[in-house]
């Protein structure tokens, strides 16, 4: 696998579509507003901060509640140790059920479990419904975004694909490339057999899951398709109905800056008698794919996610950088400690490096997850698989700075050379890993006078 | 008041006139200003690296300067403060002897200009400054919220200042990130010289010298001429 | 992976569990409003819903069929509608009548999906009533069940619904505290029509749903 600096560096060489620091800077500005509008948004956030972390810490105690309940409302509920499990239990339900086309509501853990291609390579059909998602899935791409997955393209390059993959007529008015979708995606979610959602949260008091979109894809895939499955994330739950209300008060707020998103869908289990229309069954699939072994970590808090989107959103490193070179469907700053927690650090130790730790990132998330610290926390595991001539550089500051005279006279000496190596007092080319510093920018040599001379020949006794 | 200061490893070797700022501000304002020779580094860049038997080292280390000493302990960086106050006491928590020193010490430590507008009845003398515009480093704005205090001040000295768009977006420094991947940092550096230019100031200001150090190396070698001066060598003034 | 396993695993887990002391409050922040009412009509606005404020019943009788005529399939599309809705807008499924709109059977038989799809589908119009609905967003309730077809919401150009003022309730947990949610097995909470921002984060509406919400509102 490419580490993530070469992902990076091939990202820049191609160029990194403007299209992400605009989306993410707009979103991220909405979220400002709406956070303004809303009085209660910051106690609203302890509160949602408090639930979550209850529900973490509680969690196989929920999720029995929730499984209960679920089961009581006529859902058939599957507990998924792994993605494989996952997979192929939604594969076999397709099997069994003569599935020959699935519709799908935009979720991550479904692209996390990789489930669209294990569907087709089983002969299933497996369409996605939400307008970035499937304008991403025509690209044959992954998404590059939590909630805005087309974030990196322009309406040209829509354009351009739509005729390609779909033969219509070329044209680049995001009103009219949305008519395209809604007419090429209408026949086939009233004619799928099978709908497949995630699931925002999925509530422990009546086994009710909730999904949120603003496109009506969520309700059409749990409405129409005989079957709905729903994969749920296995940390994804809340206690009650109370709980969900302040989840969702800070969910939309958060990734686009809606009070609500437009639609907000509870579903309690299979339609009932009597009720005209819904599914015949719902399979509600709990995945721990790594999740249990993140509970039991240092980054457990990484648990409360809600994956509303809002860190990338104001990351300056995902702003110009997208969400493809991060290498996994989890991007961003909260991608940094999800992907090595679910799946090892020892293959993603460099994106927790990958950070200026500025704080951005805890700013806006809506359960005020302390995404610094769990990213130092994730280095200090992989601090031995650190670049050999930074770790070395690292120790040798560290053993210098714990001997003050030493330190002091070794500070003097730098004076002393900085002054004959630099010209007027600034270096523009170094050797070795600050050769990456020079690269860029040029670095002060150190001063011809160390602060504490001076202060021993001015002040000192 | 004898206030102690500690000057941060980085301005000790490379901004020596940002240490002498700092100890004109304080004794005009009417301190005693005191500096433990032993300091060195806090420890911070090993810390954020997750080198935490090296930071950890280097915390005693301070704390055994600091702890012995009294009255507020100033220091003229938001990061090096934040790391005295928050991460040291993590830190050192499970090391015999050492968490009561560092929760003692981080109850003394204060950022400069933090402390500047909170202990009343100081005078901040006007000072000549060409158009400045004002950089939030990341640290000191979330860890410590170092939001108002530099603007007050800068406004009581007189200062002419314009707003910088995005000046609470990090420049792109972030210490070890800055070496390991120059690209991203590099590529933020350049969004936030943009926005320095397009401000129309002449002198760009703030809290923490490791931030003016990435943007005043990107200035030069972008062959700008626009000064970068710590906050503290703004509001002393020219030096005697 | 059996539950009972899968279980313990998570709680073995959470004994190892390296989380922070988290104390925050128990309860969530009150919201209020002075005028629920016209907060609703403001907040509705904002979401990009049509409000159509009528005093009496006699007055919807009215203006929903006038809603109506702008859809452009016009009335040989046929609508859908809920049941029970007479009894807030007496006359409402006759004068619909009347003005030609054929009210189309939204059942959707277990055997017969994709002809009953085929049926509904045609519907332009959509009329519902609301359980609930949300001053603090603009949004308005929906509980399906018998008599309540999720599609007159979800598969039309245009959805009206008729909604009494005395619906209203400030905010979102007043109104998912308020119903008995248990009978059915579906709500959804509607705020504004289907939108998008997908494409160059250019707000984009009716992308699945209905393209327009008319919310008629009465007292």
């Amino acid at each position: 696998m490419t580490t993530f600096r070469e992902r990076i560096q091939e990202a820049f060489a191609e160029g990194v579509p403007i299209s992400i620091d605009l989306g993410s800077r707009g979103r991220h500005e909405h979220r400002v507003s709406a956070a303004a509008a809303f009085p209660q948004m910051e106690e609203m956030r302890d509160r949602a901060r408090t639930i979550r972390a209850e529900v973490v810490a509680s969690l196989d105690e929920q999720l029995g509640r929730f499984a209960d309940a679920a089961e009581r409302a006529g859902s058939t509920v599957f507990f998924a140790a792994d993605a494989t499990e996952a997979r192929e239990y939604i594969v076999e339900l397709a099997r069994t059920e003569r599935v020959t086309r699935a519709v799908k509501v935009k979720s991550m853990v479904t692209e996390e479990i990789d489930l669209n291609a294990a569907l087709e390579s089983a002969g299933v059909e497996a369409i996605e419904t939400d307008l970035g998602e499937f304008i991403v899935q025509l690209a044959g791409q992954p998404p590059a975004h939590f909630i805005a997955p087309a974030i990196h393209k322009d309406r040209y390059e829509i354009a351009d694909l739509f005729v390609a993959e779909l033969g219509v007529d070329y044209s680049d008015d995001p009103v009219e490339l949305n008519n395209i979708a809604r007419r090429h995606l209408r026949p086939r979610f009233l004619t799928a057999e099978m709908g497949i959602s995630g699931v925002n949260f999925g509530v422990a008091a009546d086994g009710s899951v909730a999904l949120v979109t603003n496109e009506g894809n969520g309700r059409l895939c749990t409405t129409a398709p005989r079957i709905h499955v729903a994969v749920m994330g296995m940390e994804r739950v809340v206690p009650t109905r109370a709980d969900l209300a302040v989840m969702l008060e800070v969910l939309a707020r958060s990734a686009t800056g809606q009070s609500l998103s437009s639609y907000t869908n509870l579903v309690t289990g299979p339609r009932r008698s009597g009720e005209p229309d819904g599914p015949d069954q719902l399979h509600v699939v709990i995945v721990d794919n790594g999740r249990s072994a993140t509970l039991g970590s240092s980054a457990a808090e990484i648990l409360y996610c809600i994956r509303c989107g809002a860190c990338l959103n104001t990351c300056p490193v995902y702003r110009h950088l997208g969400g493809h070179p991060y290498g996994s469907v989890y991007a961003g700053p909260i991608g940094k400690v999800v992907t090595p927690s679910l799946f090892g650090l020892e293959d993603w130790h460099d994106l927790p490096a990958t950070s200026s730790l500025c704080g951005a990132c805890e700013e806006v998330c809506p359960v005020r997850i302390d995404i610094p610290r769990l990213l130092v926390e994730l280095r200090r595991q992989s601090v031995d698989r650190s670049t050999p001539a930074v770790r070395r550089s690292i120790r040798l500051y560290a053993s210098l700075t714990t001997r003050p005279r030493l330190f002091r006279l070794l500070t003097r000496v730098a004076a002393r050379l900085g002054r004959l190596w630099s010209r007027d007092g600034w270096l523009r080319r170094l050797p070795g890993v600050l050769g990456n510093w020079t690269q860029h920018r040029d670095l002060p040599a150190p001063a011809p006078e160390t602060f504490s001379d001076w202060w021993r020949r001015n002040r000192g006794a | 008041m004898p206030v102690q200061l500690f000057v941060t490893c980085l301005v000790n070797s490379l901004y020596p006139d940002v240490g002498k700022a700092t100890v004109a501000l304080l004794e005009r304002a009417g301190f005693h200003v005191e500096f433990p020779m032993d300091q060195t580094c806090c420890g911070q860049p090993a810390y954020n690296g997750g080198y935490h038997n090296e930071a950890i080292d280097q915390a005693r280390q301070t704390l055994d300067v600091l702890d012995v000493t009294k009255g507020p302990i100033v220091v003229p960086s938001g990061s090096c403060a934040a790391m005295l106050i928050h991460h040291v006491p993590e830190l050192v928590a499970a090391e015999p002897g050492y968490a009561a020193k560092a929760t003692r010490v981080a109850a003394r430590t204060r950022e400069l200009t933090q402390f500047l507008v909170e202990e009343a009845g100081i005078d901040i003398r006007p000072v000549r400054c060409a158009l400045a515009t004002y950089h939030a480093s990341c640290h000191g704005l979330r860890w410590l919220g170092v939001v108002a205090e530099p603007k007050t001040l800068l406004d009581d000295a007189g200062v002419e200042r314009v707003e910088l768009d995005g000046e609470d977006e990090c420049c792109g420094f972030g210490g070890l990130f800055s070496i390991n991947v120059p690209e991203v940092s590099a590529a933020m550096m350049d969004t936030k010289l943009d926005r320095i230019e397009a401000s129309g100031a002449d002198i760009v200001t703030g809290v923490d010298v490791a931030c003016l150090m990435h943007i005043g190396g990107g200035l030069r070698r972008r062959g700008i001429p626009i000064a970068v001066k710590h906050i503290a060598e703004v509001l002393a003034g020219d030096p005697e | 992976m059996e539950r009972d396993r899968f279980l313990a695993r998570v709680r073995a887990a959470q004994r190892g569990a390296g989380l922070p002391d988290v104390s925050g409050p128990q309860a969530a922040p009150p919201i209020e409003f002075a005028d629920p009412v016209a907060r609703f009509v403001s907040a509705a606005d904002d979401a990009g819903a049509q409000v159509v404020p009528v005093e009496r019943p006699e007055t919807a009788l009215r203006a929903i069929p006038r809603i109506a005529a702008t859809e452009r399939a016009g009335p040989q599309a046929g609508y859908l509608a809920w049941d029970g809705l007479d009894p807030i807008v007496p006359g409402l499924y006759d004068i619909m009548a009347e003005q030609g709109w054929e009210r189309i059977d939204a059942a959707v038989g277990r055997d017969t999906r994709a002809s009953d799809h085929q049926r509904v589908e045609r519907a332009a119009i959509g009329i519902t009533s609301a359980d609930v609905a949300i001053a603090a967003t603009g949004s308005v309730v929906l509980q399906h069940g018998p008599g309540r077809p999720r599609s007159a919401s979800l598969l039309v150009e245009h959805h009206i619904v008729v909604l009494r003022t005395d619906a209203i309730v400030p905010a979102l947990h007043h109104a998912l505290a308020r119903a008995d949610w248990d009978r059915s097995s579906n709500l959804v909470v509607i705020t504004g029509p289907s939108r998008t921002g997908d494409i160059e984060s250019i707000l984009t509406l009716g992308v699945h749903g209905p393209r327009y919400l008319s919310v008629v509102l009465i007292g």
